[in-house]
């Protein structure tokens, strides 16, 4: 082994990486293109709901009721003529919620006041725009009433003064929607019955600093990055250099086949480098997210890159044809890149999603880089670090004895 | 560099199988240092293996075969340092230029040869700092064979080096590779170009069908082909054809041309004589000198024959 041919073969890939425009493009920009697109869907500010209401009371009771729903900042209100079919109005409006304060609500909540003071007097009525969810959400809303009338029937009639909300009962952001507005109508029962808060719930961050999706995602994009490069990278140099002879020509040199997969090794570790980097800093400047690499972050992607070069080998040696190797490459990777909770937090996911996300090296690639440069978890980065090491060790070593140059070895 | 072996490749009994398929069957031969040896036979004869079996690409299934006097099964490392390779369809790094080529090879050798004088004597100098992937075809070819000598190896393997290149390219390609002879090179040569081996080489060896039909000096291989030239007779037609066929074996008829092989120095004014006393009317007379093609397609004739 000669420190001269891998410095060679190292100094020359980096000149051929920085002088291919897709590679250039692929390996450093599209992460990071990726990232803020990531960014600018999870978070892009306070998450709103679309709700339109439509007040058909008018009432100084039903107002305040509305400037409630207002000051939540949960809704994205949309004000809608009293005049206005609210069945007809959803369904041209493809909208997911709508709040409908009927007519006579500022009476009722005033008869309520007077009937008795600590009970409750507005309750929000769920009415589904989907037919196919029509009983469970009757159900709901019969619950909810009896609740109610439980309360009362201890003391005089009361129904309260209800509030109707139409909801998709197919959207993601129906609990959501009606359980907001439950709590507004809760608080404004209070509110107006000047009853003592004896139940509340204070909301306390579990990390020192704040942790969005962003914190979460910029781990998962570095560990995309030693994903694809490890594995896509090395299938493509492969499978490109058998193809065009320059592995052949290489075989007939007293270049070896350590000397050069120690090369393709570091040269991918200081892409990896760049791109993390990059990453980053970017992060940083955009979402000012502070990802502080350090020893273990190295460390980690040094391991991540031996495994998925590993990996890559392994697929390149049987898979020789350069389409058909980039397409298995892609089909390793990709579900991969979604199973091991780049995109998406693994707790999220199914269980057995989660079972398997547990047989997948990237996950803890993942965790780990989490762990280190977002939580500052030493000794958990550490302990996924071990096991990103262990699998690669694995995979690297298969990888190099079965990567045929010559006929035979 | 000292050498005491006695030839610069040996080969005997070298054989490879594919499953059922003999690439190369049974061949056996020497080339001696310093000449142009030429590997003659059309595509799928077995060439290219043979040389990667030279060149440690490739184990024979049979046979034992000696480049430089090193074993090429168990001395493989030392004949990867002392030798230089243009595989087929040769190609290098794209993105990196004609020096950083060069210089990434030279640095996979202990001493490798000075990288501008390898450039100039391949005139390559205008292009030194051009990519590979903006080299023509033919410049390619000739930083390929620069590569090939970094190390100023002692025997040089070109496998099909001009193949796919313009006439002109072809012939530049083959004014480098005569200065190797000049430099004391053995160059191993692998063609299916007639006129590339007969330009070239010293020693041509034609291989069918993985066995090796006819080797020796270019000059003996044409001379001993049975005749010294071929006398064209253009617009002879049947007449000729008629009168001369009889006294010379293997006249042919080709549309009106008559082509009457010569064995004997006196042949053609026989045949002058006998066209002019039967008043036989041609156009004109035509002397073709036999090439290494007329050999190439007797042999190939031979084999088709055999077959059917």
């Amino acid at each position: 082994m000669k420190l001269s041919r891998i410095y060679i073969d190292f100094i020359s890939s980096l000149k051929i990486f920085f002088r291919g425009r897709s590679s250039f493009f692929w390996v450093l920009a599209f992460p990071i293109i990726l990232m803020l697109i990531f960014g600018a869907i999870f978070s892009g500010g306070n998450v709103q709901y679309e709700l339109a209401v439509q007040n058909k009371d008018g009432s100084d009771i039903s107002a305040s009721f509305i400037n409630a729903v207002n000051s939540t900042n949960a809704f994205k209100v949309h004000m809608v003529n009293a005049s206005e079919n609210a069945d007809t109005y959803i369904k041209s409006n493809r909208i997911s919620g709508m709040l409908i304060v009927p007519e006579g609500f500022g009476n009722d909540v005033q008869r309520n006041l007077a009937l008795g003071a600590s009970r409750p007097s507005t309750g929000v009525q769920v009415n589904p725009t989907t037919t196919s969810t029509t009983n469970a959400i009757a159900l709901n809303a019969t619950s909810l009433n009896s609740r109610a009338s439980q309360a009362q029937s201890n003391n005089t009639n009361v129904t309260p003064a209800a509030v109707i909300l139409k909801v998709d009962q197919s959207s993601t952001s129906a609990p959501v929607i009606s359980g907001v507005l439950s709590s507004i109508a809760n608080g404004f029962n209070s509110q107006l019955t000047g009853s003592t808060q004896i139940v509340g719930v204070e909301n306390q961050q579990v990390l020192s600093s704040q942790f969005k999706y962003i914190d979460f995602f910029v781990p998962g994009i570095i560990g995309l990055t030693v994903l694809t490069t490890g594995v896509l990278g090395t299938v493509g140099t492969n499978t490109q250099y058998r193809n065009n002879g320059i592995l052949r020509k290489l075989a007939t040199t007293p270049l070896g086949k350590s000397e050069w997969i120690i090369s393709k090794m570091l040269y991918q570790t200081v892409v990896i480098l760049i791109s993390a980097s990059l990453i980053i800093i970017v992060a940083k400047l955009v979402y000012n997210v502070t990802a502080v690499p350090n020893v273990v972050t190295l460390l980690l992607l040094f391991v991540g890159t031996i495994c998925f070069t590993g990996i890559g080998m392994i697929i390149a040696r049987f898979v020789k044809d350069e389409d058909a190797a980039n397409a298995a490459a892609s089909a390793v990777t990709f579900p991969m890149l979604f199973l091991a909770g780049t995109f998406i937090p693994l707790e999220t996911m199914p269980d057995y999603l989660q079972t398997v996300a547990k047989f997948l090296p990237l996950t803890y690639l993942n965790y780990g880089l989490r762990d280190a440069m977002i939580l500052g978890d030493t000794a958990s980065a550490l302990y996924n670090m071990m096991i990103v090491l262990i699998a690669g060790v694995i995979f690297f070593v298969i990888g190099s004895i079965i990567t045929d140059w010559r006929e035979g070895g | 560099m000292k050498n005491e072996a006695e030839w610069a490749i040996k080969i005997e009994g070298l054989a490879k199988e594919y499953g059922n398929i003999k690439a190369v069957d049974q061949i056996s031969f020497k080339i001696p240092f310093g000449v142009i040896f030429a590997f003659l036979g059309p595509n799928g004869a077995g060439k290219t293996t043979t040389v990667e079996i030279l060149e440690c690409l490739r184990k024979p299934s049979a046979g034992t075969a000696y480049v430089l006097g090193l074993d090429i099964t168990k001395d493989q490392n030392e004949i990867r340092k002392r030798i230089g390779v243009l595989p087929q369809e040769f190609n290098t790094f794209d993105r990196l230029t004609v020096r950083e080529n060069l210089k990434y090879y030279a640095t996979m050798y202990d001493n490798p040869r000075d990288i501008d004088e390898l450039i100039s004597s391949v005139d390559l100098v205008d292009k030194v700092n051009t990519m590979y992937k903006n080299l023509s075809g033919g410049l390619k070819q000739r930083l390929g064979v620069a590569i090939a000598l970094v190390n100023d190896p002692q025997v040089v393997f070109l496998d099909e080096p001009t193949e796919g290149l313009d006439p002109k390219a072809r012939r530049d390609v083959w004014e480098v590779i005569k200065k190797l002879r000049d430099e004391g090179k053995t160059v191993f040569l692998t063609t299916h170009y007639m006129e590339e081996a007969e330009t070239l080489a010293d020693v041509v060896a034609i291989i069918l069908d993985g066995k090796i039909r006819a080797m020796d000096t270019t000059t003996n291989l044409i001379k001993n082909h049975g005749y010294l030239a071929k006398l064209v007779i253009h617009g002879g037609n049947t007449g000729a054809f008629e009168a001369l066929s009889v006294q010379w074996a293997g006249t042919e008829l080709n549309n009106s041309d008559v082509i009457v092989p010569l064995r004997d120095k006196r042949d053609l004014a026989k045949i002058v004589e006998l066209l002019d006393q039967r008043q036989i009317a041609f156009d004109e007379l035509e002397m073709k000198k036999p090439s290494l093609e007329d050999v190439f397609l007797d042999l190939t004739a031979t084999d088709r024959e055999g077959v059917s």
